[in-house]
C-alpha cells in the first residue's frame, strides 16, 4: 500500500462544504451536507455507507457530473464547481477517469475500440491510440479480447476493459461507483485489485464508492457517509477483507 | 477517429437497410419526376428549338405552344416576308391537329404540312441526304410508331385519306400529341385550307436575327417574328408553368418521406442507446461530439439511399421507356445534383430529431444503474 499523501503536496480532489438538495414537489430533500475532505496523490480512499446515504451524489460532483447546490470542488488547483457545461466535458475526459457499476461499453465497439475512441477524442491519432488501448488492456490482462465486443467478455473482463477506458488520458483521479457490485466476489477482488495496484505505481488516486465491506482492508482511508452527512475516519468494524 | 456511426450502423443492418429504403425511395421519386419533366420539355420543344431555320413567323396574338396555336396566316404574305431586308428564305407550314380511328380507337396526331421537298421545316431527324415524304405520305415520330406499332410503309386513315407510312423519326413527342410531318397540300386538303399558312419559317443573311424578326414586324402588319430558341423557351414555359406545382408538391414529399424514415429511425436508434450516450457524456464527450455521431449516421444512410435511389432511377427510367414510350425520363447530370442535395437537406433535417434527447439527456443518470 502506497504512504499516505504528502502534506506539502497539493491534493488531487479538494472538497469543502458540499452539500446537494433536491426540490420535489413536496419538500426539499438533502443528499449530501457540508462534506469537506481531501484525496491526495497515491490514495485510494472508499466512501461507504448505506444506500440511499447520497455516496454517489457525492461522487457525482466531484467528478463534475452534477452542480452542487453549496460549497466548492477542486480538482487539483482548478475549482470546478463553478465551471459551466462548455467546460466540463473536456475536464472529465482528461482529469477525470469513471468507472461505473456496470461497466458500460458500447455493445457496438470492440475492447480496444472502446479504449480507443476516449484517447481519440482527446486530439490522439489514431495509431497511437490503438498502440495505448492495447497497451493499457494488456495491463488488465486481456490480451486476448482485444477484438472483442462487450458481449463476447465475462462480467470482470467487462469491468477490466473499463477501467483500462478510464486509465486511457492518464487521469489523476479515477472515480469509480460500486465497480464491483455487479461481480462475483472473486471477480471483484480482481477488479480492486487492479484499482489498488494503479494507485501503488504512484500516478492515481481513486475514490471508490462501495457498501461492499471486504474491501476495507484495501483502502488508504475510509469516509463513511450516512443520511448525507460525511466523517472522516469514522467507519464501522468491517469483516476480514478477501485474499487477492 | 473510430466512427461509432458506422459501427452503430453495421449491427444494426435492419434498420441501416430500412433508412436506406426510404431515402432511396425518395431519390427515386425526386429523379423520376424530375427526369420526367425535363424529359418531356425536351421533347415537346425539341421541333421548334431544332427546326433548320432561325425565325418563326406566326399570326400575333397567338397562344405560344405550336400545339395551341391558332396562328392563321395567308400563305400570299411569304413574298411580303421574303422581301424584308436580312430575309434569305421564306417557308410555310401549315399545322393541325387531327383525329382518326386506328385500331378501333381514336387517335391524336400533329400535323405539320410542310411546303415541298427542298424546303425547311423537316424533322432534324430525318437528316439532309433522306428523300422527303411525297404527296400522300407522312413521316411520324418514333414515339407515335412505337405506342401503335407502326413502320414504315403502313398505312393510315386520315380524314378518308390513306397517308403512307415514310418514314420514323425521333424529335416530335409533345406529350399529348406526336408530330407527324408531310407534304403542305396534303394538310391543305385535309382541311380544306388551300392558301393557307399557320406559320413561316424564316431563314436570315447578312444581318443580326434579332434585326431581321424586329424589321419583320415592323414591315409586315400583323405577324410576330420570335427565333427559334424564343419559340421553345416560351413553349417550355408553358408547358413547365402546369407541371411546376405538381412536381414542386411531389418533391417536398418525397423529401418529406425521406427525412421523415431516416429521422424516425436514427431517433429511435438513438432512444434505445440513449445509456451509451450518457457514457460518452460522463465521460467527457461533448453535445456537439454526440450530434455528430448522430449526424454521420444519418449521412451514411442518406449517403447509401442516395446512390441506391440513382441506380434505381436510371433502371426504373429505362424500364418505363419501353413499357410505356410517351414517357421519357430525361435524368440529367442537374438532376441527379439536386436530388443529393436534397438527399444532404433530407439527412440534416433528420439528424436534428434526435438532438434534443441527446441535449437533455443527463450523464449522472448513467450511475444510477
Amino acid at each position: 500500500m502506497s504512504e499516505p499523501a504528502d502534506a506539502a503536496a497539493e491534493p488531487v480532489l479538494r472538497v469543502e462544504g458540499l452539500a446537494k438538495t433536491y426540490a420535489t414537489t413536496a419538500e426539499e430533500v438533502s443528499a449530501t451536507v457540508d462534506a469537506s475532505f481531501t484525496v491526495g496523490r497515491g490514495e485510494l480512499v472508499l466512501v461507504m455507507g448505506p444506500s440511499g446515504s447520497g455516496k454517489t451524489t457525492l461522487l457525482l460532483m466531484c467528478g463534475g457530473l452534477l452542480r452542487p447546490s453549496s460549497g466548492r470542488v477542486w480538482l487539483g488547483g482548478d475549482e470546478i464547481s463553478g465551471l459551466g457545461e462548455r467546460h466540463l466535458p473536456e475536464l472529465r475526459l482528461r482529469r477525470v477517469g469513471f468507472v461505473f457499476q456496470a461497466a458500460n461499453l458500447l455493445a457496438n465497439l470492440t475492447a480496444v475500440e472502446n479504449v480507443r475512441i476516449v484517447l481519440e477524442a482527446a486530439g490522439r491519432r489514431r495509431a497511437p491510440a490503438e498502440e495505448r488501448a492495447r497497451e493499457l488492456l494488456a495491463r488488465m490482462e486481456l490480451e486476448r479480447r482485444f477484438d472483442h465486443l462487450p458481449a463476447q467478455l465475462s462480467g470482470g473482463e467487462r469491468q477490466r476493459v473499463a477501467i483500462a477506458r478510464a486509465l486511457a488520458n492518464d487521469p489523476p483521479l479515477v472515480l469509480a461507483d460500486e465497480p464491483t457490485g455487479a461481480l462475483d466476489s472473486r471477480t471483484g477482488a480482481g477488479v480492486m485489485g487492479i484499482l489498488r495496484g494503479l494507485v501503488d505505481e504512484g500516478s492515481t488516486s481513486v475514490v471508490c464508492v462501495t457498501h461492499d465491506p471486504r474491501i476495507v482492508g484495501l483502502a488508504d482511508r475510509v469516509l463513511w457517509l450516512e443520511d448525507g452527512r460525511l466523517s472522516e475516519g469514522a467507519q464501522p468494524e468491517p469483516p476480514a477483507p478477501v485474499a487477492i | 477517429m473510430t466512427n461509432i456511426a458506422w459501427k452503430n450502423l453495421g449491427h444494426q443492418r435492419a434498420r441501416f437497410l430500412l433508412s436506406t429504403g426510404g431515402v432511396a425511395f425518395a431519390v427515386l421519386l425526386i429523379l423520376i419526376v424530375r427526369g420526367l419533366y425535363d424529359g418531356i420539355l425536351t421533347q415537346a420543344t425539341d421541333y421548334a428549338r431544332n427546326v433548320d431555320a432561325d425565325l418563326w413567323v406566326s399570326q400575333a396574338a397567338t397562344p405560344d405552344r405550336l400545339i395551341q396555336s391558332t396562328s392563321t396566316l395567308s400563305a400570299d404574305l411569304r413574298d411580303e416576308l421574303a422581301g424584308v431586308a436580312g430575309v434569305a428564305g421564306v417557308y410555310p407550314l401549315l399545322t393541325r391537329a387531327v383525329t382518326f380511328p386506328l385500331d378501333g380507337r381514336d387517335v391524336d396526331l400533329f400535323l405539320v404540312g410542310v411546303d415541298g421537298a427542298r424546303a425547311a421545316g423537316w424533322p432534324r431527324g430525318l437528316g439532309d441526304a433522306a428523300p422527303r415524304p411525297r404527296p400522300g405520305e407522312l413521316v411520324i415520330d418514333r414515339v407515335f410508331a412505337k405506342i401503335h406499332g407502326l413502320a414504315p410503309g403502313d398505312v393510315l386513315d386520315i380524314g378518308g385519306t390513306r397517308m403512307r407510312v415514310a418514314a420514323v423519326v425521333r424529335g416530335g413527342n409533345a406529350l399529348v400529341y406526336q408530330y407527324a410531318w408531310l407534304q403542305r397540300r396534303d394538310v391543305a386538303r385535309l382541311f380544306d385550307a388551300q392558301g393557307l399558312a399557320s406559320h413561316f419559317l424564316v431563314r436570315t443573311e447578312g444581318a443580326s436575327t434579332a434585326r431581321v424578326a424586329r424589321d419583320l414586324e415592323r414591315e409586315v402588319a400583323g405577324v410576330r417574328a420570335r427565333t427559334s430558341q424564343a419559340l421553345a423557351d416560351a413553349e417550355a414555359g408553358t408547358l413547365g408553368d402546369g407541371f411546376r406545382p405538381m412536381l414542386f408538391v411531389l418533391v417536398l414529399i418525397a423529401m418529406a418521406v425521406g427525412a421523415a424514415t431516416i429521422g424516425l429511425i436514427i431517433y429511435t436508434a438513438t432512444i434505445e442507446r440513449a445509456r451509451e450516450y450518457g457514457v460518452l457524456k460522463a465521460i467527457g464527450f461533448s453535445n456537439r461530439r454526440l450530434y455528430t455521431i448522430v449526424f454521420q449516421q444519418s449521412m451514411i444512410s442518406a449517403a447509401a439511399g442516395f446512390v441506391a435511389g440513382c441506380a434505381l432511377a436510371f433502371g426504373v427510367a429505362a424500364l418505363a421507356e419501353v413499357l410505356q414510350p410517351v414517357f421519357v425520363a430525361s435524368i440529367s447530370p442537374s438532376d441527379v445534383g439536386f436530388a443529393g442535395a436534397a438527399t444532404a437537406g433530407m439527412a440534416l433535417v433528420a439528424s436534428f430529431v434526435p438532438a434534443r434527447p441527446i441535449a437533455r439527456l443527463h450523464p449522472a443518470e448513467v450511475f444510477r444503474a
